[in-house]
């Protein structure tokens, strides 16, 4: 469906995407995450064919959506803003967006209906974009790409400033169009629903893809027999506590040390037998091991080279 | 505290460039544009151009001809007959036509006739004393020998008994006009049922003016489309740039004619502007100058960056174009080098067709120019509003 290889697009001169290489299959939702200035927008308006690569190919269906108009009428694309007509309604909007989408009127009406019937937009349709709360303000910013049937959403940050109840209702949207064949292609910053969400993620970090793969996979690959520890001490520790936290691997950076971090290898002995020696401790409040995660893995990559 | 909001303040101003050309470079723009109107300055004089017609050839009229040529402050052109003289000041080439009817020695009727158009009364009353000034410094045997004329039929010369009958014809004249008030008519070259005064010309000049402010605010939805992320959303589907300004201008220029309509209403409500009569014109006039107001403002739009950049530099521009092109002050008040100037901006245009429409009866050779002129203007300005869109839009 999108397929990206050694991808090169640069800005006022200045290079943004660094031989990229993505590739998004039908029926797939490939989370695009990283740092602000990374490049995850440009690599989204690249794939919509709004900006030209300098080097290497991009293409959706089989071809390079900034020359195929017919290609970019495949494409739905949902900017990060609220790209609607506030002093419309939900449906106003949908309307008079799909008519600018080359969507006839009578094409229109049973789209319309099963953009609203799908988004659960349908008990708010007459209200007007300016008056919904975020959650139904993301979710109609959505639907208003579903109407020409796009057969690859791309989707920059549908999530930022929605609240948790209405995020949930966003990504169960997404999940949906997944499960009915689409290609999605998404930015986010929440890595934890990333996770759970995306079938793969991309890593992009100063305009390079870092990791590409499935979270899992990436993740096991990487962390296998890996856990993150943390450990917060209740009072002053005792000298044969801190050589315990040491043993295991941890280390402090706050200043009054009473918060301790790590990412060890669990199968080592002395990070057993340090953590057993630690658990009977009257200085120790709380100890956490859990597997790491997307975040571990972003987090690594984040740090810059030499740091680790 | 107070001094950290007014540092806010301005840094906020400073780095504004729109603000900063609004707040300092507009004022004295528009004083210098003031100055050079009602001050004759900028190296431009304040003269009325006036088209002559000696019908008499005498000595005493072709002396007057050559007086007013030389006079400051009037700039002359001779004709040779009326028509020629009628045509000059119905097509704006000049301000006032002058007619040398009757030798100027008569007493008893007006020798000379000045052809105005209505609204251009200043002109007129300017020329009367230019010609007043000229009798009396380079003329003064012809005003005396107009007294005498204007005496002899009453006293029937001057022997003593005839002097008091004179002392009782003064008597009899006090109160009444002026001695120019008996050398001359004026006539406007307008229909004589049609009403045609300043308002006729203030309704058009206000109305392009508004219209142009009118257009800019509606414009701007472009601006605010494209940073929403409408655009972008927009630039995937087939129509392009060619569509999103194609609706907007078609709205803008009928939201313009409506606005029109209602200035023009109040107009003929409480001014008596007659402008149902001649509608089909004013239609049309209206739809251009509407046009013309709606592609500006799109391309001055178009071509900003941001909201606040859009509002400063078409509001900078409407104040200016405004100014030179007679909305502010009549154009027939601005020095020569200023009028010509005025037709680089639609509201010259539009006030010249309006005066075509409702001045000379709604005949097309008097609007055809106007006409032109605003469809340039709205030609010109959407093409540059869609190839800016378009690039923008364009990978």
């Amino acid at each position: 469906m999108l397929s990206a290889r050694s991808l090169d697009v640069a800005l006022a001169g200045l290079p943004v995407l660094k031989a990229v290489d993505l590739d998004v299959m039908p029926g797939e939702i490939c989370a695009l995450i990283g740092p602000n200035g990374a490049g995850k927008t440009t690599l989204m308006r690249a794939a919509c064919g709004l900006v030209r690569p300098t080097a290497g190919t991009i293409s959706v269906l089989g071809q390079n959506p900034a020359r195929s108009s017919r290609t970019r009428a495949r494409i739905g694309l949902v900017p990060q803003e609220i790209a609607l007509y506030d002093h419309l309604s939900v449906r106003e909007n949908l309307f008079v967006l799909g008519r600018l989408s080359g969507l006839s009127r009578k094409e229109l009406a049973p789209r319309v209906a099963e953009a609203l019937e799908r988004a659960r937009l349908t008990d708010r349709q007459d209200t007007r974009v300016a008056r919904l709360s975020g959650g139904y303000q993301r979710r109609t910013n959505i639907a208003c790409a579903l109407l020409h049937q796009p057969a690859l959403l791309v989707l920059d940050e549908p999530t930022v400033a929605v609240d948790q109840a209405a995020l949930d209702g966003v990504l169960q949207l997404i999940a949906g169009l997944r499960d009915d064949g689409m290609a999605i292609l998404i930015s986010t910053h929440e890595l934890d629903r990333a996770e759970g969400l995306a079938d793969r993620v991309a890593i992009l970090i100063d305009g390079q893809v870092r990791a590409f793969g499935q979270p899992h996979a990436l993740i096991t690959e990487r962390y296998d027999s890996s856990r993150e520890i943390m450990v917060r001490l209740g009072k002053t520790p005792t000298p044969d506590v801190l050589v315990h936290l040491e043993r295991v691997g941890l280390s402090t950076t706050t200043a009054s040390a009473t918060i301790w971090r790590g990412l060890v290898d669990s199968t080592a002995s002395e990070v057993e037998a340090g953590l057993a020696a630690l658990e009977g401790d009257d200085a120790i409040e709380e100890i956490r091991v859990r597997k790491p995660g997307l975040d571990t893995l972003y987090a690594a990559l984040c740090e810059p080279e030499g740091s680790a | 505290m107070i001094g950290a909001i007014f540092r806010v303040a301005l840094l906020r101003l400073v780095r504004d460039r729109g603000a900063l050309a609004m707040t300092f470079l507009l004022p004295s723009a528009i004083f210098v544009i003031f100055a050079a109107i009602f001050g004759g300055s900028a190296g431009g004089d304040i003269s009325v151009r006036v088209a002559a017609s000696d019908q008499v050839s005498d000595t005493a009229s072709a002396r007057l001809i050559e007086a007013l040529g030389t006079t400051e402050g009037v700039a002359l052109t001779v004709e040779r007959d009326i028509d020629a003289v009628r045509m000059a000041v119905a097509n704006g080439t000049n301000d006032v036509g002058l007619i040398i009817e009757r030798p100027l020695a008569d007493g008893d009727t007006p020798p000379l006739r000045l052809l105005v158009i209505g609204a251009n009364e200043l002109p007129s009353s300017m020329l009367i004393g230019h010609i007043q000034d000229r009798l009396a410094a380079d003329l003064p045997d012809i005003a005396l020998r107009r007294q005498v004329n204007a005496l002899t039929p009453i006293i029937g010369g001057l022997g003593p008994a005839q002097q008091a009958a004179l002392e009782q014809a003064i008597a009899a004249l006090d109160g009444q006009s002026a001695p120019a008030g008996g050398l001359l008519v004026i006539e406007s070259v307008d229909q004589i049922d049609r009403p045609s005064d300043a308002t006729t010309y203030y309704a058009g000049a206000i109305a392009i003016l508004f219209l142009l402010f009118s257009s800019v605010q509606g414009a701007v939805a472009v601006v605010e489309e494209r940073l929403s992320g409408v655009r972008a959303r927009l630039a995937l589907s087939s129509g392009g740039a060619g569509v999103l300004i194609g609706g907007r201008f078609l709205f803008l220029t009928a939201q313009g004619t409506v606005q029109a309509l209602v200035i023009f209403l109040v107009a003929w409500i409480f001014y008596g502007v007659e402008w149902l009569d001649v509608f089909p014109a004013w239609a049309a006039t209206t739809v251009l100058a509407a046009a013309a107001a709606s592609g500006l403002a799109l391309a001055l739009c178009t071509l900003s960056a941001s909201r606040e950049q859009a509002f400063s530099l078409s509001n900078f521009t409407v104040l200016i174009l405004s100014a030179i092109g007679g909305s502010m002050a009549p154009r027939f008040l601005m020095p020569e080098w200023l009028r010509d100037l005025g037709w680089i901006t639609p509201n010259a245009w539009a006030i010249d067709a309006y005066n075509g429409t409702l001045g000379q009866g709604g005949a097309i050779s008097a609007m055809a120019d106007g006409w032109l002129g605003l469809a340039v203007f709205a030609v010109a300005g959407l093409c540059v509003a869609v190839v800016a869109e378009g690039r923008r839009m364009r990978p």
